[in-house]
């Protein structure tokens, strides 16, 4: 019977790992009855298994198992003296946990040095663990199944009794979770730098329209996906709702080679955490001042909401922000139903004003 | 391809269980199923793949790998075959520091953590993920667990991980001021783009639902707790956490929404299972339930004249009465948008 590619790869490991010093091709045709034809098959099937055993390698490699070679450390063999290993570091370091709370600096310099081992703190063990859980339940997280090995491969060593189950949960989102295919190209496009093509509905305009971008980076931002990169077409950057978008094709020419390169002033965090009155050109930026009433004004300070310009006896404060869109200022600031308004400057005031006007009319006796 | 997928997870499975196994002791299989979420039968069956190895090739290997099946348990013994964990690939490195990345004081740390755990180069061949010339990882970000200013999110989850209480200043909705709580935090939720905490309160002896940006501070308690044998985390994972915020019964309220907001309740009623009905001029009405009156006020209100309560009346009036007073006098005078 023939072995499976499984069994293939397991024999090769366990011939590998058996020997410290590096063996020939030969010896490997000899004793994996996979590549035997490698020995005393045609040329072709010598071939054959020659290509065989390179692609064995990519692939085990692609799993973080390197088999290296070394050239002129085979003797007495006539037609190939490379020989073949496996990498000494292709295992996990041995992981301790230190007793003590700060990170691995302060703790056990003697055993950080020893070769192979790795010191971490407690609250980095927990920190590391409970985050690659966290991970591997992320709506729509296209590296799910390797943060879950990620995590059995640490907690090995860190949590041998394993970690308890995760607190921490994402309550579902038809969104997130749709997108995961859609997530999965977009991830593999960012890290090769690969052109896109995809249809997009726009929050501000109707109707879809083609979009061609260099992406950039992805963001995961209040339980959604974001796609952030160069709008070719508009030549400015931009930052896409994952589950608005459609019909997405990444570019397929010359998959080994990138498409652009990354702006050396790009950082991704600069479009992350941002509200949504300060998305908009620069030149329209204004400053804004809120009044927020007590407690109302304890929520917005203990959010970061604003920079306090002032705090009356009342307990009342006075906050200001740096806004580009009058409009979702006003709205925002609406939805906190009557305790803060804008007062300042006097056109966004009067703004938020009319649209509390609106609201009031729509819902008047004779509004609805 | 498909083949390739599955003996590369298959010997994925198989590091972790050769390593496992290869302790003292073995290790159980119902074990190693849980740890790898597949069926024990699944595990056998890869342990076949070590065993059939006799089958084609009698004579025997050097240095073979023996399999011990006793009851439950399995042990493994051999000379130097994946008794250890395999090293992190690109793709793992990547996990791990997105999981540490998302505490910025601790970026140090995670470095460090990340550093200490590279055990291969870090730029692979191959089609897998390919890191750039830099050797930097590609540019993903999760800023869900950085929007929050305080140590409030961090110290939650913290407690809910060690089962410790928590000291919570918090500011409940519709209330004059903080509170003072001791709560044992059993669930940190994401829900309807805010963040919950699900937990036992000593002062309703109740579990409640505690919205974490009206938490003031949190502080670590002493001790430890139990999280109850009936507790059921069920009702709090389908989203909707606003609305179960309030223990009260929810009542109905028709909204209408204008052709201009329609398709973004469209989208959203798509995701949220809500009862909506398209009406003739291209907007929508849809049937929410209520729990928190405040909370249909701030929902309309967020849409400044777009979205109009239909019904209750009690309803339409609040909201009628909440923008009133914010549109004051000079409600009549116009403003350039």
């Amino acid at each position: 019977m023939e072995p499976t590619k499984l069994q293939r790869w397991i024999d090769l490991l366990a011939v590998l790992s058996s020997r410290r010093f590096p063996v020939s091709r030969e010896f490997l045709w000899r004793e994996l009855p996979a590549y035997s034809r490698g020995m005393d098959g045609t040329p072709q099937e010598q071939a054959a298994v020659s290509r065989m055993f390179e692609r064995d390698k990519d692939e085990l490699r692609e799993m973080g198992i390197a088999i290296e070679s070394v050239p002129g450390s085979v003797r007495g063999d006539a037609s190939d003296t490379t020989g073949y290993r496996l990498a000494r570091n292709f295992y996990l370091p041995q992981l301790r946990v230190s007793a003590g709370e700060g990170g691995p600096r302060e703790a056990d310099p003697q055993a950080r040095r020893a070769p192979g081992t790795a010191v971490v703190s407690h609250d980095e063990a927990v920190r590391a663990l409970g985050g690659l859980r966290e991970l591997a339940t992320l709506p729509g997280f296209p590296l799910a199944r390797e943060a879950e090995s990620a995590f059995r491969k640490l907690s090995f060593d860190l949590m041998p009794g394993g970690l308890r189950a995760s607190p921490v949960h994402y309550a579902a989102s038809a969104e997130s979770g749709g997108a995961s295919k859609t997530l999965t190209d977009l991830f593999n496009a960012v890290s090769r730098k690969k052109r896109l093509l995809f249809r997009y509905e726009a929050m501000a305009r109707s109707g879809k329209t083609e979009r061609r971008v260099r992406p950039y980076g992805l963001l995961f931002e209040l339980g959604r996906w974001y796609l952030v990169g160069h709008d070719e077409d508009r030549d400015d950057a931009r930052v896409f709702r994952v589950g608005r978008m459609t019909a997405l094709r990444v570019n397929r020419k010359s998959p080994g080679s990138p498409d652009f390169e990354l702006p050396a002033d790009f950082d991704l965090d600069d479009y992350a955490n941002k509200k949504a009155w300060e998305m908009g050109p620069k030149t329209e930026e204004e400053e804004a001042a809120v009044r927020f009433d007590f407690p109302c004004s304890a929520w917005a300070a203990r959010n970061g909401h604003g920079e306090l310009a002032r705090e009356d006896d009342d307990g009342s404060q006075l906050r200001r922000f740096r806004v580009r869109d009058r409009d979702r200022l006003a709205r925002w600031v609406l939805a906190l139903a009557g305790q803060a308004r804008i007062e300042a400057p006097e056109p966004m005031r009067l703004r938020f004003r009319e649209m509390a006007a609106a609201v009031a009319e729509a819902h008047g006796p004779d509004g609805g | 391809m498909a083949e390739n997928a599955s003996a590369r997870t298959r010997l994925e499975r198989l590091g972790h269980v050769v390593a496992a196994a290869s302790r003292k002791g073995g290790a159980k299989i119902a074990c190693l199923a849980r740890d790898l979420g597949v069926s024990e039968a699944d595990v056998l069956d890869d342990l076949r793949e070590l065993t059939a190895r006799g089958d084609y090739r009698p004579g025997g290997w050097p240095g073979d790998i023996l399999v011990f099946l006793e009851n439950d348990r399995v042990k493994v013994e051999h000379t130097a075959f994946m008794d250890r964990p395999l090293g992190l690939t690109v793709q793992e490195h990547l996990c791990l520091a997105l999981a540490l990345r998302g505490e910025p004081a601790r970026d140090c740390a995670a470095r460090d953590v990340a550093g200490l755990l590279r055990a291969r180069p870090s730029k692979p061949a191959g089609p897998g993920i390919r890191t750039d010339a830099s050797g930097a990882l590609p540019a993903v970000t999760l800023s869900d667990r950085r929007a929050d200013p305080t140590d409030v999110h961090r110290t939650m989850v913290a407690a809910a991980y060690a089962r410790r209480p928590c000291h919570l200043r918090y500011l409940k909705p519709a209330a004059d001021g903080e509170s003072l709580r001791v709560v044992h935090p059993y669930l940190a939720v994401f829900s309807d783009e805010s963040w919950y905490v699900v937990g036992h309160c000593a002062k309703s002896e109740s579990v409640r639902i505690f919205r974490m940006d009206r938490i003031l501070s949190a502080s670590l308690g002493e001790g430890t707790f139990d999280v109850p044998g009936d507790f059921d985390a069920a009702p709090y994972l389908d989203g909707g956490l606003d609305e179960l915020l309030f223990a009260s019964v929810s009542r109905k309220a028709q909204v209408r929404y204008s052709p201009r907001v329609a398709r973004w309740v469209r989208e959203r009623a798509s995701y949220r299972s809500l009862s909506m009905e398209e009406n003739d001029d291209g907007g929508v009405t849809v049937c929410h339930s209520v729990a928190d009156p405040q909370w249909l006020a701030r929902h309309v209100l967020r849409y400044g004249g777009e979205a109009v309560v239909e019904s209750p009346e009690e309803l339409r009036r609040l909201v009628r009465d909440i923008a009133r007073r914010l549109a004051g006098p000079e409600a009549g005078r116009s403003a350039k948008p």
